[in-house]
């Protein structure tokens, strides 16, 4: 279970998006937004990427702000348009990536099969289309042993095939490793696939039930 | 049209001499340094003198140029760059019009040299040398103009990967400290070179004078000063790939102890150069303890910095009369005689202390997203 208590994000004084209480359990949670209405920064605060205020903790104490590290190693993001340094593979970011957050080689190894990027495991990120560059996002999402994971727009630009590989690993995450999952989207989310606990919309700087 | 050659000159021109800013101070201290301006007027007299000569000049402005066209080309490679392609469905006159207008801004050193030069040859009546001038700069702007238009006609071209980078990529996987140094030496060779060379002269210089004269440890803790000083363009860099350009890096559950030995073995790599010029031309009246000390000395400068630069967002613009003010900081330490290992701790405490309080709440000033 993760907690969110007076959370609030601002730019130069002016708030973008808090929230005042928010409880997330095991399971799918749908985060909807205009355009500019703050999804992603909620994300890449949740994340750690953005500095923020407020509590968010797991159920163990564990707390973004007084335990930076160990929160970092339970929650995993991935991009809704993912860009890395040209110049590196796949292999050289899951390799590394997957050191931090604890995931050994056979984990590593088997995202990749999954997300079938062998062909391209040791090209080149420069060399990637946007539909390869969102798989490799998405296998670092699952690196390690995540208790959140955040998937921004993890639909767009994947090909059929490897969007339901991600729903069946979303399933068995949810299932096996009690996995909470904030996903964003503009696409409906398979209905018959993929189990929503609850859906939330962004409107006026906060997040409501929709 | 206005508003094309004011886009085409920020993300083309300004952006070519901020990464290239390291080798402009370079020449421009070599000119003014080292040659005083009597010696410009006879080097300029001397080129204009022969249509054979002016062949030097020449070369160095097609070396600039070559430069310039790659790094038009670099620019227009990044994703961010991919709506300058847009300039290609202008009118003709147009696009021309916007894409000699950058480039004349881009040569306008060597343009301005050339005009130097010109003045000398005028006074002399040397028709072919002037002749040469116009007609080189000309030919230059032209052929870096329809390079130009060539890589915004010819933007989606594959991605060709050398057998070298295979095989490297197929036998080895990157670690962390090496990301920075490749993306670096990618993005913006010359401003890396150029900073390397400065700062490797600096020590140079320094070190040879104690084979002149008799001088204590504080005049290479000086030269160490404006040396090191000088990497806080990379620092800056390092922060900016760290954060900017590889933003997951925050997401990662690294320690501190793990993130500070990251950069330190990121910076050995940089700093090779600087080290080796230290170690190979220490000078003899010092013993090796001396040696690790001043070692340590530069090594704490970027350290600080590093640490610093997460306090709060800075163009290096803002950042640099902070440069001024530690640099000159450091030198009244060093003339008043407090020791080099004393300025080395305070610097390593300060930037440590500022890497973790700072670190987590670092953001840069930037629009929210989506």
């Amino acid at each position: 279970m993760l907690t969110i208590e007076n959370f609030s994000k601002a730019y130069s004084g002016t708030t973008i998006i808090s929230i005042a209480s928010l409880k997330l359990s095991s399971g799918i949670y749908w985060i909807k937004g205009e355009n500019g209405s703050g999804k992603t920064t909620f994300f890449k605060s949740l994340a750690g990427l953005h500095p923020c205020e407020g509590k968010i903790q797991f159920d163990d104490g564990v707390n973004l702000h007084t335990n930076p590290i160990p929160f970092r190693k339970r929650v995993n993001y991935s991009e809704a348009e993912p860009l890395y340094p040209g110049f590196l593979t796949s292999k050289d970011l899951i390799r590394f990536i997957g050191k931090t957050k604890g995931a050994d080689q056979k984990q590593q190894d088997f995202f990749v099969e999954q997300f079938k990027m062998s062909s391209y495991f040791e090209k080149p990120c420069e060399t990637y289309s946007s539909g390869m560059l969102k798989k490799l996002s998405l296998a670092i999402a699952f690196l390690g042993a995540p208790k959140l994971i955040i998937l921004d727009e993890p639909l767009i630009t994947l090909d059929i095939q490897a969007r339901s590989v991600l729903i069946q690993i979303i399933e068995k995450y949810i299932h096996e490793h009690e996995v909470t999952f904030l996903l964003s989207s503009h696409q409906a989310l398979e209905s018959d696939d993929l189990k929503v606990n609850d859906t939330f919309v962004i409107e006026k700087k906060t997040l409501v039930q929709g | 049209m206005k508003i094309v050659s004011s886009i085409l000159q920020r993300i083309l021109v300004r952006e070519f001499y901020r990464a290239n800013a390291g080798l402009f101070f370079l020449a421009i201290g070599i000119s003014a340094g080292f040659m005083r301006s009597y010696e410009h007027v006879a080097l300029a007299e001397f080129f204009s003198a022969s249509p054979v000569l002016m062949l030097v000049p020449i070369s160095v402005w097609t070396i600039y140029t070559i430069n310039v066209m790659k790094f038009n080309r670099d620019v227009l490679k990044r994703k961010e760059n991919e709506f300058i392609f847009h300039v290609t469905l202008l009118p003709p006159p147009q696009k021309w019009a916007g894409l000699f207008v950058t480039l004349f801004y881009q040569l306008l050193p060597a343009i301005l040299y050339g005009i130097f030069l010109m003045a000398f040859a005028i006074r002399n009546d040397f028709m072919d040398t002037i002749l040469m001038i116009i007609a080189s700069l000309l030919l230059l702007v032209i052929v870096g103009a329809f390079a130009l238009s060539h890589a915004l006609h010819h933007s989606n071209q594959e991605k060709k990967v050398s057998l070298l980078s295979k095989f490297i990529n197929l036998s080895f996987t990157k670690p962390f400290p090496l990301f920075f140094p490749e993306w670096i030496a990618r993005r913006e060779p010359l401003m890396l070179f150029g900073t390397k060379i400065f700062s490797s002269l600096i020590l140079l210089g320094v070190t040879q004078l104690y084979k002149t004269d008799i001088y204590d440890l504080r005049l290479l803790g000086l030269g160490i000063v404006i040396a090191f000083s000088a990497q806080v363009v990379l620092v800056w860099e390092v922060q900016r790939f760290d954060n900017f350009y590889f933003p997951l890096n925050r997401n990662l559950p690294i320690p501190f102890s793990k993130r500070l030995l990251y950069f330190v073995c990121t910076l050995l790599i940089l700093i090779i150069p600087e080290l080796g010029m230290i170690i190979k031309n220490f000078p003899a009246e010092f013993n090796n303890l001396n040696m690790i000390l001043s070692i340590l000395f530069a090594l704490s400068i970027p350290v600080f910095f590093y640490g610093w630069l997460y306090t709060k967002d800075r163009d290096q613009e803002k950042l640099m009369p902070f440069l001024f003010f530690f640099s000159i900081s450091w030198i009244l330490l060093i003339l008043f005689k407090i020791p080099l290992w004393a300025i080395a701790s305070i610097n390593l405490n300060v930037g440590l202390a500022c890497l973790k309080k700072f670190y987590y709440s670092f953001e840069y000033i930037s629009k929210p997203e989506d």
